[in-house]
């Protein structure tokens, strides 16, 4: 049973597969954060209205949501060479899963702060909040519950984002899956690889769903 | 208090839509003390006239002076401190669900840039006022209608407001309740000496606890004056059909 997986493999390509997903969601988070409240408090109307950046802002979101990621990563390679010296490694493959997630979760960002009633808003006004209590206190506190739910859901696209990253050159259990399991015809391998992905997906579920229920109040 | 002299406010044309004009040539004073009651149908413009007093809405002409401020003149920063002595309650609470009752009521107290310790003192006075204080800890979505709008008037006068602007208080309540939370804006006004600016579209809320009103309708006040004198002789239309039906439950 399980002889032909190579565990020291296995436990490296694991630890590959955090580090990559780990960093890309903190950078994506960091990114995405800011840009999606951008997005927002720019729409007509609303805390900061400016058309220019509000559209420019849109248009570049949808070119980056709207290259596959598999073609995003190869456009990338450049980048990740420019920005650390190398297009190799788990390091390198966070670039390009920043680049693809970070206006991906910019847009659960903008859904969940629209959530946010206006009431409450025009609430802080009249009390005499200035922009960026309402931002820090009233839209990004309301909203909380859903953007630790848009990370999550996130978090879990970049651990299958992280496995094509792998295979052009990042590593991780995708890399291992594939070049380790499937082309070598060790379906071993393949297996526990796959199932080492699933089980993470799982736990990061897991402990998303729980944050996000303890935060919400409503 | 408050002056409002000639104010006309237009909402401009967009692409399909016409300009729309919600208030129209306004002329009024609050008086230190008053509880004035704003009434009219929905869309007559008085919600509009209500977030003028606060500067939520600026007039397209005319002039508006408060404590003697003219608010065109004054800064978004003399603004944001003067809003922070204008306390103002909403038909839907518009309380923060991330936040337990204490917390909402700290929030205009952390705008002001209180400290801890004022904070905590402050909201145990308003909260034991409004009679809250064992609902402390709760978050809004554990509290009843009638709670919730208390929560929002221990908020409203947590900066020492010299103005409470009440914006359909009662609408969303049950009879009870509007009775109790309407003796509540008036025990407020008797002891603390605070000037109450309300809108409502129920003349019954008028009779309990207004002592002027003004009626509107399509953006203009068509008929204004003490209460008393308003519903003994309604003039006009609006006011007439306002005024109907209306028994005599004021609160004393």
């Amino acid at each position: 049973m399980l002889s032909q997986v190579d565990w020291e493999t296995v436990w490296q390509a694991t630890l590959d597969t955090l580090q990559m997903v780990g960093i890309s969601t903190l950078f994506t988070v960091l990114l995405g954060l800011p840009l999606g409240v951008l997005l927002v408090i720019t729409n007509r109307g609303h805390l900061w209205e400016n058309q220019v950046i509000h559209k420019s802002l849109a248009v570049v979101v949808n070119v980056f949501r709207g290259v596959p990621f598999i073609v995003l990563i190869l456009l990338l390679f450049p980048l990740s060479t420019f920005l650390i010296g190398t297009s190799l490694g788990p390091t390198a493959a966070t670039i390009p899963l920043t680049v693809a997630a970070a206006p991906f979760f910019a847009r659960m960002v903008e859904t969940a702060l629209l959530e946010v009633d206006r009431g409450t808003l025009e609430a802080a006004h009249a009390m005499g909040a200035n922009r960026f209590t309402m931002i820090r206190k009233v839209l990004l506190a309301e909203s909380l519950p859903a953007i630790i739910s848009g990370i999550t859901v996130t978090c879990v696209s970049l651990i299958g984002y992280s496995a094509f990253a792998g295979i052009v050159g990042g590593g991780g259990l995708g890399d291992v899956a594939l070049r380790v399991g499937f082309q070598s015809f060790n379906n071993e391998m393949l297996l526990v690889c796959s199932f080492i992905l699933v089980a993470i997906v799982q736990i990061v579920q897991w402990i998303g769903d729980a944050i996000s229920r303890k935060v919400d109040h409503r | 208090m408050i002056q409002i002299e000639q104010v006309t406010k237009r909402y401009p044309a967009k692409q399909r839509e016409r300009e729309v004009i919600a208030l129209q040539e306004i002329d009024l004073q609050i008086e230190k003390g008053d509880i004035f009651g704003i009434v009219g149908y929905s869309g007559a413009g008085k919600s509009t006239l209500l977030r003028l007093l606060n500067g939520l809405e600026k007039p397209t002409s005319g002039s508006i002076h408060v404590n003697g401020k003219k608010l065109a003149v004054l800064s978004d920063g003399e603004l944001r401190v003067l809003r922070q002595k204008i306390g103002m309650i909403f038909q839907h609470y518009h309380l923060l669900w991330s936040r337990t009752v204490r917390e909402n009521v700290a929030f205009p107290l952390e705008i002001a840039g209180k400290t801890k310790r004022e904070i905590e003192q402050r909201t145990e006075e308003l909260l034991r006022r409004v009679g809250l204080w064992e609902r402390k800890d709760a978050y809004p979505s554990e509290l009843s209608g009638g709670q919730k709008q208390r929560v929002g008037i221990a908020r409203a006068l947590a900066n020492d407001p010299f103005l409470l602007l009440c914006d359909e208080a009662t609408s969303a309540l049950d009879p009870e309740t509007t009775t109790s939370i309407l003796q509540l804006i008036k025990e407020i006004n008797q002891e603390m000496g605070i000037t109450v600016a309300l809108i409502t579209h129920e003349m019954s809320v008028v009779d309990a606890i207004c002592n002027k009103v003004a009626v509107m309708e399509t953006g203009s006040i068509v008929e204004l004056g003490e209460v008393k004198q308003v519903f003994r002789e309604p003039q006009h239309e609006v006011t007439k059909r306002f005024t109907e039906g209306l028994g005599g439950d004021h609160i004393a």
